[in-house]
This record gives C-alpha cells, structure tokens and sequence, in this order.
C-alpha cells in the first residue's frame, strides 16, 4: 500500500461569512477501497467535496488526484481528470429519461462538438451505439434497465440515487464521489445500493462516500475520516473507528436526548 | 448647469415613482414585471379620462386613478399571478411582458395614438436660481419627495411595512411565522401600482401623454431597479436618482477634455448625442450587472 | 389573393427560422434571450451594408449576416456564468437594444441613408435574371418563397439532429443547471457560447434573408417587440419541440394577419385594428402559459427500446 494516494487533501481551510465549515482538514485516499468521510449535519462533509471536485474554492490547503494538483480547476476539467461526483440532491436532469441521462455521462464524445457532429456524423453514430450497450448494462446492474425511456423526474427518489450512481459510473470514472447516496432511502433499497457498490469495489472501481447513515457505512467502507465541526476528528479502517467513543458521542451527544436520530437518518 | 440639476431631479423623481413599485413586487414574487411600467401609463389616462370626460378637477382626478390604478394591480396579481406562483421565472417575464403588450394596445385601442395633454393652461415658469422651473416640474419633486417619505414611514414604522420587509427577504418563513403573506403580497402590488400611476400622472404632466409614456421608460426603470439592488425599495429610489443624473448629466457634459486624455483626438465640445440617451442607462445596467449584480443596496443571494 | 398568400408564406417562413433559433437557445438550452432580435437586426443590417454600400455579391453578404450574428451570439454568452439567469435575461434585453440605438443613430451612406431612414434599395437575389428571361414579379416572389422554404426545411433538419447529438444532450441537462454537466465534464461555458453562436447564425440568416426580400430596412423592424412575437410563437407551439416552434409560428402569423379579414366583417375600426391584434396575441400567450405551459405540440421524448 506504498502506491500513491490516489486522493490527497492537505490542510484544507474555507469560511463561509462568519462560519468555518472547513478547519484544516487532511484526508488521504488510497487507491482500491470504499473509502469514507462521515460526520454529523454542518460537519463540512459536502464542503469538502465541492472543494475536492471545483464547484468551491478553498481558502488555503491542497487538493491533488493521483499526484496531478487540483488547485483552482473548474468543476469541469477535475471531472474530465477522471473524478465524478454526484450530489445530495439528486440533480440528474428530470425533464431527460433514464437512458438519456446515462449517455450524458460518457467523457469525450465525438458528438460534444458541433462540427464532428456534421463533419464525422458516422462516427459520432457508431459511438452512441457503443455508449447504448455499455449504458444499457449499467442499468441491469442497478435494476433500472426497464425504466430506460421514463422521465428521470418520473422515479422514486430512491431509483434517482441510482441513476445517480449509474450515471457516474457510465462517466467511465478513476474515483466516484458519491454524496449522500442513501439518504432518504428505503431500507431494502439501501441493501441494494450497497451491494452494487460492493460488487463495483471488487471489480475494481474506487469510491469515496459522503454519508451520515453509520450502518451503512460500517457495512461497505473499508476506511473511514469522522469530520466533525470542519475537523477530522479520527481516521481509520471503519470498523475501528466507528466503534470509538468519541466518534458515537459527536453524533449523539450534542443532540439533547437526541440518541435516536442520527442513527434514523 | 442648474438646468441639468433640475433636469435630473425631475426624471429621478419620476423613475423613482416607477422604480420602487417594480423592486417590491420582484422582492416579494420573485420576477421581473415587464408590465409594471404600463401602471404609469393606465394611471395618466385614467387621470385624464376623468378630469376630460367625467369633469373632476385633476386632482381628484387623479388620486382617483391612483387607487383605481392599485386595484388593477391587485386584480392582476389575482387573476393572473397568484395562478403562476409556482411557474418559472421566465413564463413569469414573459407573461408579464404579454399582459404589458395587453394594456399598452387596449390604452392605444380606447384613447388612439395621438398624444394628449392634461388640461391646465398655461403657467407661467417660475425663476429660480437663473433657471427655469414650471410649476408641474416642482410638483413632480414635490410628491416624489413626500410620498418617498410616507413610504419610508410605512415601511419602518407600520406592521404591514415590516411585515412587507420580512417577506420580502424571505417569503416562506414570513409565512411560516404567521405574517399574512396574502394581504402583504395583495399590499405590494396596490402601493407600487398606485405609485406607479401617480408617477405616470407626473411625467404625463411634465410632458405629455401617450400609449408609449410607460413603456419608454422601462429600460430606465429597470436600471434604476437593478443599479439600486432589485428588492430593495430605498435602493430603488438610489438608482433612480443614479440613473436620472447619469442620463441628464452624461448628456450635459463636454467630453473632450476625458477623450483627449485617453488618446482619442475630438474637437472641443464633444457631446453624446441626444440619441443615446437611453443607451446611458443601458450601460449603467450593464455595468452593474458586470461588476456588482446585486446592485448598490441589494442583497447578497 | 394568391400575391398575398406567396407574401404570407415567404414572411412566416422567415419567422419560422427565427423561431427555430429561439427555440434552441431556451427550448434546448433554456438560456432565455430576450434580445433575440439583435441577431435578425445583425444579420440583416450586415448584409445590407456589405452589399449595398460595398457592393459585395449577395451570397457573401448572408453569410456575412450569419456570421456577424453569430459572433454578437458569443459575445452575449460570455457574462452568463456570472450572472443569475434573470439578470442575464435583461442584459440581452440592454444589448438588443444597444445595437438598435447604435443603428438608430448611424450614417451609412450618403445623407437619408441609414440611421431612422433605413436603407433602400437592398438587391433581391437573381431579380435580373428572372427580368431578363421575361418573368413577373409574381414569378420572382413565388421563387423566393421557395427559396426561403427550402432553408427554413434546412435549418429544421439542422437543429432536429443538433438535439439529437451529443452536444444536443449536453445543453438539455443544462437547462435544468449547471451542476450535472459540470460533473460530467462538460464546460457550460463553452456549451452556452456554441448554442448561442449557431442559434444566432440562424437568426442572422433569416435576417438578411428579409433584407433581400424586402428591399428596404430600418430600426423600426427590430423593436423588442419583435422579439417578443418568437417568444410567443416558441411558447405557444411547445418550448423543446422543433415541429411545434412552426406551429406557434404559423399560429401567430394567422392571428395576426386574420384581423385584417375579420375586421370588415365585425366593423371595426381600423385605429383598432393594430391594437385589437396585438391584444389577441398577448391574451393567447398568457392563457397558454396559465393553463398549458408545455405549448401546443409538447417536447417529446427519445425513445431507445431494449
């Protein structure tokens, strides 16, 4: 495990106004495993992760991919490097069906310039039907293959986290970045969506997972960093960490009498 | 140079009248109303249609068309918006815009599209300073600068001013915490369409009146609005002032003396013509929306 | 009557382009372009000085329109990212306005030749020929009704497969934010400035397709207005639907041109007659945006079986 760290966040700083949601924050990802970053609400969870993927600026600290900076890239171009995120509000487009949403995702297509699409139209069709085949078997994967032509806005939030899912996976990504992928989800269906990113870890795909469900979290993560108040606060392989004292008390203590309801969410 | 002065504190009034009625209805409903100017245009034809027609003296006349002027906006909103609250804000501005293009033709349609005047004879101007000022142009400033005054009394020192406020920096939890945000939504569109009809009656006074008056000023307005920061009705009032002076005072000024500096080579007496007039405060909107979207007092979102 | 009808037909057809330019740039992309008429404005004004003043061939001055239009397209791209999408929308309201203003107030030629006076005299496309082969005019203008039909059916075919492309996919899932895309790879930037671009070729074409056609321009054809008819047009017939962008243009183009038979017929005065039509129109809009907001023909989906 000497390899580089596929993901390194260094000394990460960022106010918002009067708030510190990110305090100095280090987190290294090592390359094949389902690493996690887990806190209690407002611990700077997904700040972090707008930080990590360019849709926010740090205000001090480093962030490099696989050895390359990440520094000050658009949103864009950190997707283009081979890391996909989704968000916790589900985004994918509602008014573009299931499969429409899946071939969005792949990363340079022919067809995403105006003059290939005329200039090498036979082309640009040869590699839609490529990008068909690999988009319908993704969907088999997450059980959504029959719900290919319906509005993305016509399913259950649950089968939206799975589009999600799907559709960064169809991005043909290095480390997917899932933001909350259970939250609000069903029981049952939480049980599916682990197992398909178990499933995907063990081919080989790497996940960094936002979530503040700790069972589902002790059930896929290898590794975990508890964010609490902008701070990491432990790190480790998860089993070990969730068991700490400190890490249970910052998500039920400060609750008053609240001990049931982290564990809900 | 007076002239200038005086010049632009009349049109700062009379945006200012329009301004401040746009800025609340974007504040609380969230759109920009393409119609609002059109208030100012049925309150000056109302005015004159019953001071002509019916025989009222002009002011009754047209304290008349003020309120008959709110009340349309009230039934607007009724009739109209409160079925599109959930609608995008781009079907809102384009609705508004047709319902603008509706009351703008029906006006052009009843009264034709020959200019009117409001019937007052002839008042000598008055000196002051070495410049000229009739006595509408004083009138103009004058009910711009009270009613600007019981407005802002309405806001700081009424519920329904507070209330008005409250919603319009957040209109769910103003609901969420019991201010009737139906009564102040219905408040909203009466006092800015109201204002907007005294400020149509005004300029309708100044110069002259036709079915365009309102929809000509819609640029200006819209600057002032945004220059100001949409939402806020004294930021309103601030960029209509902005605006007011910029275009008279832009116009006013010999350039040359900047231009030469630059580098360009003009003669002296170097004007922007009267043609542009306008594009003065396109590109103070512009500008605004380049550098600081939120204009000088408005939020930060 | 059959005059007309040529006449009618050629001035929807010239909308029709418009319309499907619009309806790229928001049914698509959602970018709302309140200044849409700058494009008909460019590419007409463009093509009429290059070739009246500077006495360029015709084809050159078209594409030169389309051009022009395209560039001013890109231009209004670039503040989008930083500025919210109502914010953005006035701006283009500002810009149209602008270039109408400059227009307004700028001597192209000898005296009476531009600014409020428009320029006259704009050359129709193969008009010796068909003189000299002995054609009428009624000939000519049947001609330039095929003609305009035929890249009105181009540009329909154009902007169908455009949706239909990768890029096409990428400006749909930027309608609904800049987020995923973002995610994806994609750069809205680029993406907005690419629609804006071929949407304002289009429009640009049309307009110097209506400066050849009608021989004379000024200012007065490009008041927001104008922009507020394509609008209409594009709502009316299904915002995202190609077939119903002609739709709504074929729609309004009767509305408005129907008064004109009905009014004897319900005696109306012809001070009237203007605003009466123009008040339909805008009634229609906002009932259709009250009660059927997805238009007359409603985008459609793409469907891709087992």
């Amino acid at each position: 495990m000497d390899a580089e760290p596929l993901l390194s966040v260094r000394e990460v700083y960022k106010r918002f106004g009067g708030v510190t949601a990110l305090d100095g924050v280090s987190v290294t990802v090592p390359a094949g495993l389902i690493y996690g970053l887990i806190g209690p609400n407002g611990s700077g969870k997904t700040t972090l992760f707008n930080v990590v993927t360019g849709f926010t600026a740090a205000d001090a600290g480093n962030v490099s991919f696989a050895g390359q900076p990440l520094d000050r890239l658009a949103p864009y171009r950190v997707a283009r490097l081979g890391l996909i995120r989704t968000f916790q509000a589900t985004l994918c487009p509602l008014r573009m069906t299931v499969m429409e949403n899946m071939l969005l995702a792949p990363q340079q297509q022919l067809g995403d310039s105006v003059a290939n699409a005329f200039l090498r139209a036979a082309e640009v069709r040869r590699q839609e039907r490529e990008h068909l085949e690999r988009a319908r078997a993704l969907l088999e994967t997450v059980n959504l293959a029959d719900k290919a032509d319906d509005y993305a806005g016509s399913l259950s939030g649950g089968q939206r986290k799975l589009l999600a899912l799907a559709q960064a996976l169809m991005a043909g990504p290095r480390l997917v970045l899932l933001d909350e992928p259970v939250a609000g989800v069903n029981p049952r269906l939480i049980e599916e969506i682990a197992a398909v990113i178990r499933r995907l870890r063990n081919d080989g795909q790497n996940f960094l997972i936002v979530e503040h469900n700790m069972h589902f979290i002790r059930t896929i993560c290898d590794q975990v960093s508890v964010l609490d108040a902008g701070r990491v606060i432990a790190e480790g392989a998860a089993e070990d960490v969730l068991a700490r004292e400190d890490v249970l008390r910052a998500y039920l203590g400060r609750r008053r009498g609240g001990a049931g309801k982290a564990a809900v969410r | 140079m007076l002239q200038v002065l005086i010049d632009s504190a009349i049109r700062s009034a009379e945006l200012s009248f329009l301004a401040v009625g746009l800025t609340m209805v974007y504040s609380v409903l969230r759109f920009a109303n393409f119609a609002h100017v059109e208030f100012a245009t049925v309150g000056a034809y109302l005015a004159l249609g019953l001071s002509t027609t019916v025989g009222l003296p002009l002011w009754l006349a047209a304290a008349l068309a003020i309120l008959i002027a709110g009340g349309l906006g009230v039934g607007i909103d009724r009739v109209i918006f409160s079925r599109l609250r959930t609608a995008s804000p781009i079907m809102l501005m384009i609705a508004s815009f047709a319902l603008g293009i509706a009351m703008r033709e029906a006006v052009r349609a009843i009264w034709g599209p020959s200019p009117f005047f409001y019937n007052l004879g002839i008042l000598p101007p008055w000196r002051f300073l070495g410049a000229f000022v009739t006595p509408t142009q004083v009138a103009v400033i004058a009910a711009a600068v009270v009613a600007m005054l019981a407005f802002h009394f309405l806001l700081s020192r009424t519920t329904l001013g507070i209330a008005m406020r409250a919603t319009a920096d957040n209109a769910t939890l103003s609901q969420a915490s019991g201010i009737a945000t139906d009564r102040v939504i219905r408040s909203v569109w009466f006092i800015g369409a109201g204002f907007a009809a005294l400020g149509g009656v005004l300029v309708g006074l100044n110069t002259q009146i036709k079915p365009d008056m309102g929809f000509g000023l819609i640029i200006e307005v819209f600057s002032a609005a945004i220059v100001g920061g949409i939402g806020s009705p004294y930021g309103a009032i601030l960029g209509a002032i902005l605006v007011g002076f910029a275009e008279n005072v832009g116009l006013a000024i010999d350039w040359s003396p900047v231009l030469n500096a630059i580098g360009f080579d003009v003669g002296p007496f170097t004007y922007i013509p009267t043609g542009y007039k306008a594009a003065v405060a396109f590109s103070l909107l512009i500008l605004t929306l380049l550098i600081r979207p939120r204009g000088l007092l408005g939020a930060r979102t | 009557m059959t005059e007309f009808l040529v006449y009618l037909i050629t001035i929807a057809a010239i909308w029709g382009i418009l319309s499907l330019s619009l309806n790229l740039q928001f049914g698509i992309a959602g970018l709302v372009n309140l200044g849409h008429v700058a494009f008909f404005m460019l590419g007409a004004y463009t093509s009429t000085i290059l070739v009246v003043i500077a006495g360029w061939p015709i084809v050159v001055g078209v594409v030169a329109g389309a051009i022009a239009a395209a560039l001013f397209g890109m231009l209004l791209a670039l503040p989008a990212a930083n500025l919210k999408e109502d914010y953005w929308a006035i701006s283009t309201l500002a810009a149209a306005e602008i270039v109408r203003i400059i227009f307004l107030n700028t001597r192209l030629g000898g005296p009476y030749v531009g600014e409020a006076f428009g320029v006259s005299g704009i050359p129709r496309p193969l008009r010796d020929w068909f003189d000299a082969n002995g054609y009428s005019l009624a000939d000519y203008n049947l001609f330039y009704m095929v003609l305009v039909l035929v890249v009105l059916a181009a540009c329909f075919a154009l902007v169908r497969y455009l949706a239909a492309t990768p890029f096409g996919r990428s400006l749909k899932a930027l309608r609904e934010g800049d987020e995923v895309p973002l995610a994806l790879g994609k750069s809205v930037g680029g993406l907005r400035i690419r629609v804006m671009a071929v949407g304002g070729a289009l429009a640009g074409l049309a307009g110097a397709l209506f400066a050849h056609y009608n021989a004379f321009i000024s200012p007065e054809y490009f008041l927001p207005l104008e922009t507020f008819i394509v609008w209409a047009m594009i709502i009316l017939g299904g915002p995202g639907n190609f077939l119903g962008a002609l739709v709504g243009t074929v729609i309004i183009q009767a509305l408005y041109n129907s008064t004109r038979f009905i009014a004897p017929l319900l005696n109306i005065d012809a001070q009237v007659l203007g605003p009466l039509r123009m008040i339909t129109i805008s009634v229609a809009i906002i009932l259709v945006i009250m009660y059927m907001p997805r238009g007359i023909v409603p985008e459609r989906r793409r469907r891709y079986g087992r």
